[in-house]
């Protein structure tokens, strides 16, 4: 597993995203916080994992006039669209604070969303995981599963 | 009833006095208020005529229940549109009706002549729940489509009394007779100049559906667009009704072209009718060249709203290279009218960039030029599609807000200067003004609520609802006869409260449904942020685990019993606090702490509804003002919610936490244990009360400032570092709403033309007085008047400038090719706030001083607003 993609805006989350990816690979991911940021990386370079989460703003927090930008509560799909558009399949790990979301307008347990992202957005979905805050539970579970497709 | 059929024929007087009888016989009935929407439509009413129509109301006790009345009118006005309404209304009972049109009347209404047999049964059920007249009526349409109903027809015949068999067979010969020439008035095209003849008769036809030719073509139009309209609630059952169309030469025909089948002639409306027949047959689209789709797109109505994703991908699919452009920019415009597949936006969206990217040298504004050259028309589409919001998505395109802020600026401009129309220009200049003036406020370092009023502003204007029409009506109706009684004629003003309060609950009602809901700028969208970005989180947990990361602690936590105690609370903390995100801070949840309807049985709505109808209905100025008065009223009625939510997080969930503390540290562990527990008590404190100070009103929705602290952000944009003086009552005053938007627009014309004309080393003098508003607290009547010291060798040239520039008098077009700026832009400002210009200039030629002021009427923010930082 060498080039990984984190796509996270909240700074707490993403520090301990990365930890876990440096515990499992020995290797810090590439870090973007937007999902505008997010969609030209996946049209543009070829990942082996991307580490997902679904709400976020258009440009984050780096963005060069510091707006966010409009929040997009599905933000995680554009860049599930991205990748189906450009014909590349990647390993995806969703890592969401909400039990569900919506796909194509149907709502979507994240227990569930492993099969239906796989299918509709033709990737190799890995996972999917509820993350609580400061939680030693999520933590292990993430690392788990990046261990397990290493 | 009989006479109705004929309403076009009767005086008004006698006509209202039928209805009134009517109403006083039967009640309320669809039928008598499709009758009243027409006559108040299709004719302008005396005030004589207007107290009758109150009497009818009263009959029917419309304050008490606006759905039913406000149905006909919002299907039959010209002054609304009927595709906003639509899309409101399914939006709004989509997840009620659970897809059966007839359970609500103003879904029924939309579609008032029977699909097939299935509906068929709705429809009567619909009308005898409402009243006999309604059923009657009912029947009478029925009897109106033989061709569909034969047999339905035989039955009733079969059934019914033979009285009233013959009465019904009476009024269909009495109605057959009736000519509709007359129907479609002058007075009801002028209220809607995009409108047409068949679109016309089309919405006035749903007042007349006893008379044969008119419940033809209306059934054949509501199989067609009818079901387009409420399709989210149809689904399926919209699809396939009505035979596909071929006749590409028909449809193409220009306007005038008679109609085979109709005693009309073709226009915009029927050629969409015809080509959503035409689409239907898919192979249809193929025989389309670029002028067609053209001509096509220039000519009808409403297609984004009446396509399908599905038909606008086949149409994008199948059209030529050369008009892909003009479909990607459609087919954008059918997502931002309507909630489709977000995939298929998306797919539309990437042959959008592609386009943009291989044709336009990736410049968005380059394809908007390019396709307004070629059609002046498609700029309603563009000005409808490429929003801020849309244009942040088109990644590659545009690199960061501001850019997309930037690119929606210089397309409100070029179609401005296509289509010589000043709004475009006030648009884009608003856009910019909303950036500077956001230097005042940071959207969320503040640890309020937040709702953004100036998109709320803007969503009131775009979404009308038809009390926001009526009342606008009324309000420009009695805007004289206010203004005469503002020094008395008290018993007129409450007679007029009390006749209108309703539209005002209505508009209340309507407006803080959105102020919680709205998922752009509602009370929920900040919830869901604060949740989603988590604060929620970070500010329950860090406060706490603080607690278990002292040193001191470190012994007591090695011990597994009283680990095993921390964790069994820190589990049943964890789901107090998840149960307030999931449940008590989600609108729809069951145990919300939030409601976006209005109880008017409780005394702070009533209160609150009714100071908004004192200032509505009774202030001179009020209407000007609509937008800002009620978001002012929706963060009254959202406060006691707020503090309500407050006072539950500060003590029923913190007795939770602490009834948790108790029954897990029970004391066995000893003194450290006690510790623990007592400094765990603390955070826990410490946690509720802080995310309960989330829940407080802001001094305002919007970001109040003086119109010295305004100068303040000018003179820092203009990169002037001398401060003015400021003299006069005013200068610390703060006011609020869009009064300071438009105050800073004319503050930074005449700051920027003072500073270019002045001599160095004279300082500039802005004067700021205020007036207090005759009958309303909130609002001031603010002038202001800034002099400088002219440079000599500038003196003269400005002074004859200055002169011309406020004696001229230009039109809102003429400013399009002259430009929206200067003290042009000032007087257009101060005349759509205040009915005319109030810019004025004095000179001194002796001390070369030059004077130029303005006056508007401002809304006071709060007493108590806070000092903002600039």
């Amino acid at each position: 597993m060498k080039n990984i993609l984190l796509v996270e805006d909240e700074v707490h989350k993403r520090d301990e995203m990365k930890q876990c990816v440096l515990e499992a690979y020995g290797l810090l991911p590439e870090v973007v916080d937007g999902v505008s940021s997010a969609v030209h990386m996946v049209q543009n370079f070829d990942y082996d994992l991307i580490i997902l989460d679904m709400a976020l703003s258009t440009f984050g927090e780096s963005a060069e006039d510091k707006k966010k930008g409009h929040d997009q509560a599905q933000g995680g799909i554009e860049v599930l669209r991205a990748l189906k558009a450009s014909g590349k399949v990647a390993k995806v790990l969703i890592v969401t604070q909400y039990p569900d979301f919506y796909i194509g307008g149907t709502k979507v347990k994240l227990k569930n969303s492993v099969a239906v992202v796989s299918e509709k957005y033709r990737q190799k979905v890995v996972g999917a995981v509820l993350y609580h805050y400061k939680s030693t539970p999520t933590l292990q579970r993430i690392t788990s599963i990046l261990k397990k497709f290493k | 009833m009989q006479p109705l059929a004929l309403l076009e024929a009767l005086d008004t007087r006698p006509a209202l006095h039928l209805m009134l009888q009517l109403a006083q016989e039967f009640g309320a009935s669809n039928f008598i208020s499709y009758k009243l929407a027409y006559l108040r439509s299709a004719r302008e009413l005396s005030d004589e005529d207007l107290s009758l129509v109150g009497e009818i109301e009263r009959e029917f006790e419309h304050s008490k229940s606006p759905g039913l009345h406000f149905s006909a009118l919002e299907n039959v006005s010209s002054k609304i549109s009927l595709f906003v309404v639509a899309q409101r209304r399914t939006s709004g009972l989509v997840g009620r009706v659970k897809g059966e049109l007839r359970t609500a009347v103003s879904l029924s209404n939309f579609i008032p002549t029977p699909l097939d047999l299935d509906d068929l049964s709705g429809l009567l059920l619909r009308a005898s729940e409402s009243s006999l007249l309604d059923t009657i009526y009912a029947i009478l349409v029925i009897f109106n489509m033989p061709r569909e109903f034969e047999d339905v027809k035989k039955e009733f015949s079969l059934r019914l009394n033979e009285c009233i068999t013959q009465e019904i067979k009476k009024s269909l010969l009495l109605a057959l007779a009736a000519s509709d020439d007359q129907l479609v008035t002058n007075f009801y095209c002028v209220h809607n100049e995009n409108s047409g003849p068949s679109l016309d008769l089309y919405r006035i036809s749903s007042a007349f559906l006893e008379r044969p030719r008119l419940a033809a073509y209306r059934s054949k139009i509501d199989r067609v667009i009818g079901i387009r309209l409420l399709g989210e609630i149809l689904g399926k059952k919209s699809s396939g009704v009505t035979p596909a169309y071929e006749d590409k030469t028909s449809l193409l025909a220009p306007d005038g072209h008679p109609i085979l089948d109709e005693f009309l002639q073709l226009d915009s409306f029927y050629r969409t009718y015809l080509f959503l027949r035409f689409v239907s047959h898919r192979p249809n689209l193929l025989t389309l060249t670029k002028d067609e789709v053209k001509f096509i797109f220039e000519n009808t109505l409403g297609l984004e709203m009446l396509l399908s994703e599905a038909e606008m991908r086949a149409l994008y699919v199948t059209s030529s290279p050369e008009s892909k452009s003009l479909v990607a920019v459609l087919a954008l415009a059918l997502y931002r009218k309507r909630s489709i597949d977000p995939d298929v936006d998306f797919e539309f969206r990437s042959d959008f960039i592609a386009h943009v990217k291989a044709v336009h040298d990736k410049s968005i504004l380059n394809f908007i030029e390019y396709l307004l050259k070629d059609s002046a028309q498609v700029a309603n589409y563009i000005v409808g599609s490429l929003d801020e919001v849309t244009l942040e998505k088109m990644y590659g395109l545009i690199n960061n807000a501001t850019d997309a802020s930037n690119v929606r600026q210089d397309i409100m401009r070029a179609v401005g200067h296509k289509l010589n129309r000043i709004e475009y220009f006030i648009e884009a200049d608003a856009i910019a003004t909303r950036a500077k003036l956001a230097k005042l406020h940071q959207y969320f370092d503040s640890s309020r609520m937040y709702v953004d009023s100036v998109a709320m502003g803007k969503w009131l204007d775009a979404n009308p609802s038809i009390s926001t029409e009526q009342y606008r009506s009324l309000h420009s109706r009695h805007g004289t006869l206010l203004i005469s009684l503002e020094d008395g004629g008290a018993q007129l003003l409450i007679q007029i409260i009390e006749k209108n309060e309703y539209l005002i609950r209505q508009i209340a009602e309507d407006a803080f449904e959105q102020f919680c809901l709205n998922t752009e700028f509602g009370i929920e969208s900040y919830l869901g942020r604060r949740i989603r970005h988590n604060t929620l989180d970070g500010v329950t947990t860090d406060t706490v685990d603080a607690v278990f990361r002292k040193k001191e602690h470190t012994v007591a936590m090695s011990n597994p019993s009283l680990r095993k105690a921390v964790d069994a609370w820190l589990l049943s903390y964890k789901s107090i606090i998840g149960k307030l995100r999931r449940e008590h801070l989600q609108f729809k949840a069951s145990g919300s702490l939030f409601r976006s309807t209005l109880d008017h049985n409780d005394p702070t709505t009533k209160k609150n509804v009714q100071n908004l109808s004192r200032v509505l209905l009774t202030s001179s100025g009020a209407g000007e003002l609509l937008n800002e008065l009620v978001v002012g009223f929706c963060w009254r009625q959202i406060a006691p919610q707020l503090e309500h939510a407050a006072r539950f997080i500060r003590t029923s969930l913190l007795r939770e936490a602490n009834a948790a503390l108790d029954k897990h540290f029970d004391g066995h562990h000893g003194s450290l244990e006690l510790q623990i527990k007592a400094e765990l008590r603390e955070a826990v404190n410490e946690v509720f009360k802080k995310v309960a100070d989330w829940f407080q009103v802001p001094q305002t929705g919007y970001t109040p400032a003086s119109a010295k602290e305004l100068c303040g952000i000018i003179l820092i944009d203009l990169k002037v570092t001398g401060e003015p003086e400021f003299r006069g009552n005013a200068v610390d005053s703060r006011y609020t709403g869009m009064s300071v938007h438009r105050l800073y627009d004319c503050l930074a014309v005449l700051l920027q033309n003072a500073q270019k004309n002045s001599e160095p080393g004279y300082t500039i003098l802005v004067q700021i007085s205020s007036q207090a508003h005759k009958t309303n607290d909130a609002l001031e009547f603010l002038s202001v008047d800034i002099t400088s010291t002219a440079d000599n060798s500038k003196y003269e040239r400005s002074k004859q400038r200055i002169y011309h520039a406020i004696a001229t008098t230009e039109a809102g077009a003429d400013m399009v090719t002259e430009g929206y700026t200067g003290i042009k832009k000032v007087k257009y400002i101060t005349r759509m706030n205040e009915g005319i210009h109030t810019v004025r200039y004095a000179v001194d030629d002796e001390s070369r001083k030059v004077t130029v002021g303005f006056s508007l009427h401002a809304e006071l923010a709060p007493g108590d607003a806070t000092q903002v930082a600039v």
